[in-house]
This record gives C-alpha cells, structure tokens and sequence, in this order.
C-alpha cells in the first residue's frame, strides 16, 4: 500500500490580519542570474549581456520580472503550504536586482474574508528588497483550505 | 505593412507615437505555445528561487492533490516565450505585442504585472495564447530615458479553449537617456 506525504498546510481559520509571513533571501550570483535566463526562456539581452545593459542605463545586467514573480509565489506557499492557491499577484518593478545583491522578500495579511462563493481568502502586502532599498512592491491574494485535506479544485 | 517596418537590434519595432495609437485595441492571433508544460521547465523554474513546494517535486503527492503535479504559477509569463530557433527558419513570436508596437523607443524594460489565475497550470498543459494592446501613454521622462508605457493584456486559454490566467503588462519602451 503506498502512503502519500501529509505536508504542513496552513488553513484559512488560522489566519487573522497582521500575520507575519517568515521572510526569504536568496543571493544573487552571476550563475543565478544565467539559471534566470535558461529557466525562463527570457533571452532578453539586457539579463545576460552587460554592454547591453548599461546601454539601457543599469550598472549591468539585471533578473528579469519572471524570477520575481517566482520568488514572491515562493514566499507565498511557503508560508500558506502547498495547497494555497494564489489567485491574483501583482507587482511594480521600481529598481533592479544586480549580480552581488540579495533578494529579501517579506509579507504580511492585509485582509481576511470569504468571497461570493464562500472561499477563504486572504490579501497579502508583499515586498522585495536588496541593500539599497525597495525593488518590487506586490500585493497578492491567495485562497487557503477551509478544513485540513479539503481540495481546492477538482482533479481534471 | 509589417515587411517594411523597421526593427531595433532586439526586435522593437520603431515608428511614431501617433502610428503606436493605431495599435490601441489591437489583437493578436490566438497562437499554440511552442511546447507543454513539463516537469524538467517546472523544476528548473523551482529551482532558481529555491522553491521546495511539493507541488512542484512530490508526484504523489501531487497527483493526489491536483491530479498531477504543478508548474509554479510564477513561471506562467515564461510559459508564452517562444524557443529561441526551430527549424525551417520560421520567425520565432515576439515576447509580447509591445515589443511589434511602432514606437521611437529602441529598448524596453517591465515595470508592473498584474496576474490572475482561475486554476492551478499543470505539466500536460498545453496553452494557447492571445494579446490585446490595452493603453499606450504619452511620452514620459523617467530616469531611464524618455519613451512610453504599453500595456497589454494576454490570455492563456487550455486545450479545451477556457481561460486559465490572465496576465496584464506595462512594458516601458525607451531611448536611454545620455549617460
């Protein structure tokens, strides 16, 4: 008989306006910056090619807006469990991420509320920042389980 | 006519601001994605954020809960990138519509994404997509230079033709401003 893993899910009860979501970091290095690129199919020069880039006006290449999306979903389900299912995201990219930097991505529960239909949501302010300040700020909202092992869409 | 419009070295079609307006409301071909969403992208994508979501990993798991495993849904803008050559020589789709906007601005850079999903993108999917240029601004001075913001809209449509995402784009077409 096989047995399935049970991971930590976090429930929409569970949750009230002012939670925390536990922040991530993840160093940018030049290899990452190359994963970005082959990881997203996103050749755009100005992500691989530092004459490019400072053509543009950046001090050298930067990550493109898909690692970001990526990064804030990851804050996201690692805070909620692998069952959140992110509705919407939202995002403003207001300064880049070089190679060198960190990437710091935190959150906190904005509003918590059913909608129409009776599913548990909640809203997320969300930012990400490196040493020189405030990169992306995001919003995002996300609907959580409303019992333990309740899934949220049907299996087709 | 397309054939006769001229294109920066990245592929930015360039003309004027009162040709660009022409494009307002335009819409794209609906247009297969060059593949399905598949395991080794997905995990490729998890791995560039370090993103341990069993979703992404747990096949079982999975599968149990979903019906089989996901695609991160922050990897869906990538999912509409065309592959870089195929044979034949056919010419590869544009990263989006703002890119074929006649504009003075030689370069671009994204500056706001506004996402929605109705479901969960699982590997086996297999999209089809269309765009809609939305607003294009007036000329604008930023600290990157002048140029305008193009918004567009694009739709991820499954193999049975209903609406999976949503994803709405500013894209900031520029000339660098003199360093």
């Amino acid at each position: 008989m096989s047995t399935t893993t049970i991971y930590p899910q976090r429930l929409w009860s569970e949750v009230k306006v002012g939670d925390v979501l536990p922040p991530i970091e993840l160093l940018v290095e030049y290899s990452r910056i190359i994963l970005n690129v082959a990881s997203t199919w996103d050749y755009f020069p100005g992500h691989h090619n530092p004459d490019y880039a400072r053509a543009q006006g950046q001090p050298n290449i930067y990550v493109s807006t898909i690692f970001f999306h990526g990064f804030v979903d990851r804050l996201i389900t690692d805070w909620g469990g692998p069952s959140s299912f992110i509705r919407r995201r939202r995002m403003r990219m207001v300064a880049s991420v070089h190679p060198g930097d960190t990437m710091r991505a935190e959150g906190h529960v904005v509003r918590h509320y059913r909608d129409d239909h009776g599913q548990g949501l909640v809203d997320l302010d969300i930012h990400i920042d490196t040493a020189r300040g405030l990169c992306v700020p995001a919003s995002a909202t996300v609907r959580l389980p409303l019992a333990q092992g309740e899934r949220l869409f049907s299996l087709e | 006519m397309e054939s006769t419009t001229q294109r920066s070295d990245v592929g930015t079609a360039l003309g004027s601001y009162a040709q660009a307006r022409e494009w307002i409301g335009r819409r794209s071909e609906l247009r297969l994605t060059d593949v399905a969403v598949d395991e080794s992208r997905c995990k490729l994508f998890a791995a560039l954020s370090e993103d341990a979501n069993p979703a992404y990993w747990d096949r079982q798991w999975a599968t149990a809960q979903f019906g089989a495993p996901l695609a991160p849904s922050g990897m869906t803008m990538s999912l509409i990138m065309s592959l870089p050559w195929k044979p034949g020589g056919a010419p590869n789709a544009a990263p989006s519509l703002a890119v074929d906007v006649p504009l003075p601005g030689q370069t671009f850079i994204n500056v706001d994404t506004d996402c929605e999903f109705l479901r969960p993108i699982r590997w086996g999917d297999h999209f089809s997509v269309y765009e809609e240029i939305v607003d294009i601004s007036a000329e604008k001075n930023t600290r990157l230079g002048r140029g305008h913001f193009v918004t567009t809209c694009m739709n991820l449509l499954d193999t049975k033709g209903q609406l999976v995402a949503r994803l709405t784009n500013v894209l900031y077409r520029y000339e660098a401003a003199e360093s």
